[in-house]
């Protein structure tokens, strides 16, 4: 552990904790640097050290990360339709350490002590932090439909991390034979991509286009309504007539359970066959955020959206999919702008200073095809009247516009965002 | 006429009354302008489309080192509609003239 020994810290960190009853919050003291953990290396997690180092190179900042390799989510419905191989995922952190001096630590927390201010890792060590940031994405609720667990999902994939997940629905669309019906489950909001499954169902009837064209997708949707519904009502129509298919749950109830061995998918009025079955379940804040009691009942993270600081324990900022952030979406641009927000907020709270007002954007793309995407975006800011944050600009994708120069943008998105969070 | 002297509570008074008055025009003359972010605050949101400090990966067009002007000017047009672009005539609008200004000085000198 860099520099300080666990006496040293937590003599400074009583130091801190009396001051702070004083009403201001503190720089640790002279001399030392302030230290910022970071736990989970995704795309909030990631962006948040990159900027902590850029606003102030002399903070001892580490990210710790559990897993080896990382693959995006982003580009993961691509990779279903068979337009990049798997490795195309890969996202890697080297830069942030090589260029910006950041800690890269692979182990996974496994407990944070919010008084002590500590984290210990699975192999027992501890890591002391001035502030802490937790960007631990989420975890499937696997209790939430019958019939499918966590051990159904290594048969019927979620594909809702990218990886293992990715390749086994990929190998069981290239295995179906044509004809055959893919099933997609949608859950109710909020959850990780609004548009995401739509942008699958999409990417899925372009594969089965190409190589299995008396296939088609059915969405079965929790929802009554979904994002960007019009623009990818209209891209069905155009791209793939007949193939894809949306059922709301207006029309056939919700999700009752799941046949894991018959591929049916049983509401409430109807039932769904399925020649491939893939379920997106409803999801939650990653486990360490709930295990350190971060969530509340809606198993979300409740923060404060200048700080991104949980409105629960202080010193622990949460940021990306775990947190509350209304409106904004629980999408990779969401997490990279609440990392920059947050991370100014760190640096001015170490410093003395009142995080002023945040200013926000997400912008999710979606393929229909390669040479076809839409949009969604939001600008935010704080409302004081609200205690929330608020849209000040965005929308969709006007229906006359471009969508093969959206792609094109797209694709730039997808450079430019893995080099400002990822420093690769 | 008698000067009243001004108290605190007749202070209030005023300040309600004004409030009130006020109400029937717009709500938020009522209220003290809200201070803006910061420019770093909005600035570095860019990045997820523009790269870091305005670098970006084409197609998207890089935004740094820019004249002060040119980049005013693409902000107002996006804002205003006069330039037409899918993606950011729906940002430009949610920024203020004060917020462009401050926005094309950050970007310059990267
Ligand atoms: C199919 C699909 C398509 C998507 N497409 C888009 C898109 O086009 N645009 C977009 O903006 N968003 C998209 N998203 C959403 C995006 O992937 C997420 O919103 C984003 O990854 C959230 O970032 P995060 O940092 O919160 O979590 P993650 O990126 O999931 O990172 C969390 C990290 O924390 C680590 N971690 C968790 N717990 C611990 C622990 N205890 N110790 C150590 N490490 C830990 C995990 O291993 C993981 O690496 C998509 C998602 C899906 C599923
Ligand atoms: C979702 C991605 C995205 C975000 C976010 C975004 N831009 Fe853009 N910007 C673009 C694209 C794409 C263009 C090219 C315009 C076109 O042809 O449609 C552009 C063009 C511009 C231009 C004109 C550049 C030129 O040389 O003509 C400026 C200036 C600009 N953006 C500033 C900003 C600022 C400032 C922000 C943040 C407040 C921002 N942009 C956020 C995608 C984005």
């Amino acid at each position: 552990m860099s520099g300080i020994t666990r006496r040293t810290f937590l003599k400074s960190a009583g130091t801190v904790g009396a001051l702070s009853l004083l009403g201001c919050t503190v720089a640790p003291s002279k001399g030392a640097k302030a230290k910022v953990v970071i736990i989970g290396g995704g795309y909030g997690g990631s962006t948040a050290a990159k900027y902590l180092k850029l606003f102030d190179p002399s903070l001892d900042v580490t990210l710790i990360e559990k897993r080896k390799t990382y693959y995006s989510c982003p580009g993961s419905n691509e990779v279903i339709s068979g337009w990049h191989d798997l490795g195309w995922l890969v996202r890697s952190r080297e830069g942030l350490t090589t260029r910006l001096g950041v800690n890269l630590v692979r182990a996974k927390v496994v407990e944070i002590d919010p008084q002590k201010r500590i984290v210990t890792l699975k192999d027992g060590s501890e890591i002391p932090y001035d502030r802490l940031v937790l960007s631990p994405g989420v975890d499937m609720r696997f209790d939430a439909i019958e019939g499918y667990d966590l051990k159904t999902s290594k048969l019927i994939p979620h594909a809702w991390k990218a990886g293992k997940q990715t390749t086994l629905l990929l190998n069981q669309l290239k295995a179906m034979r044509d004809g055959g019906v893919v099933i997609i489950t949608a859950p109710a909001g909020p959850y990780r991509c609004p548009p995401g499954p739509y942008e699958r169902a999409s990417l899925i009837a372009n594969y089965l286009k190409r190589s299995k064209p008396r296939s088609k997708v059915i969405i079965v949707d929790a929802k009554t309504q979904f994002s960007k519904q019009a623009l990818f009502l209209k891209g069905w129509q155009d791209l793939y007539p007949g193939m894809v298919e949306w059922v709301s749950s207006e029309k056939v109830g919700q999700i009752d359970h799941i046949n894991p061995s018959k591929l049916i998918v049983a509401t409430e009025f109807n039932n769904f066959r399925a020649s491939v079955l893939n379920v997106i379940p409803p999801q939650k804040a990653g486990w360490l955020a709930r295990k350190t009691e971060l969530a509340d009942h809606s198993r979300w993270c409740p923060v404060d959206p200048r700080s991104f600081e949980s409105t629960l324990i202080p010193n622990i900022h949460i940021i990306g999919d775990a947190c509350i952030a209304t409106p904004m979406p629980k999408s990779a641009f969401s997490a990279n702008s609440q990392a920059k927000i947050c991370a100014a907020a760190i640096v001015d709270l170490l410093n003395g200073r009142q995080p002023g007002p945040p200013s926000l954007i997400n912008h999710c793309y979606s393929f229909l095809a390669p040479d076809y995407a839409i949009s969604i975006n939001g600008v935010y800011e704080y409302s004081v009247a609200e205690r929330q944050l608020v849209a000040t600009g965005g929308g969709e994708t006007p229906m006359d516009a471009d969508r093969g120069r959206e792609a094109e943008f797209a694709r730039s998105w997808r450079e430019n965002i893995t080099a400002d969070t990822f420093e690769g | 006429m008698v000067q009243l002297k001004p108290d605190q509570s007749m202070i209030k008074m005023t300040i309600l009354l004004l409030a009130v008055l006020s109400v029937a025009t717009t709500v938020q003359a009522a209220e003290p302008a809200a201070p803006r972010p910061s420019v770093e605050r909005l600035a570095h949101a860019c990045a997820g489309c523009h790269g870091t400090h305005g670098h970006a990966i084409a197609p998207t067009p890089s935004i740094h080192g820019k004249p002060e002007e040119d980049f005013v000017k693409a902000m107002q047009d996006f804002k205003s509609g006069q330039r037409e672009s899918s993606i950011m005539n729906r940002i430009a609008r949610a920024y203020t003239n004060g917020d462009i200004d401050a926005m094309a000085q950050f970007f310059k000198k990267y």
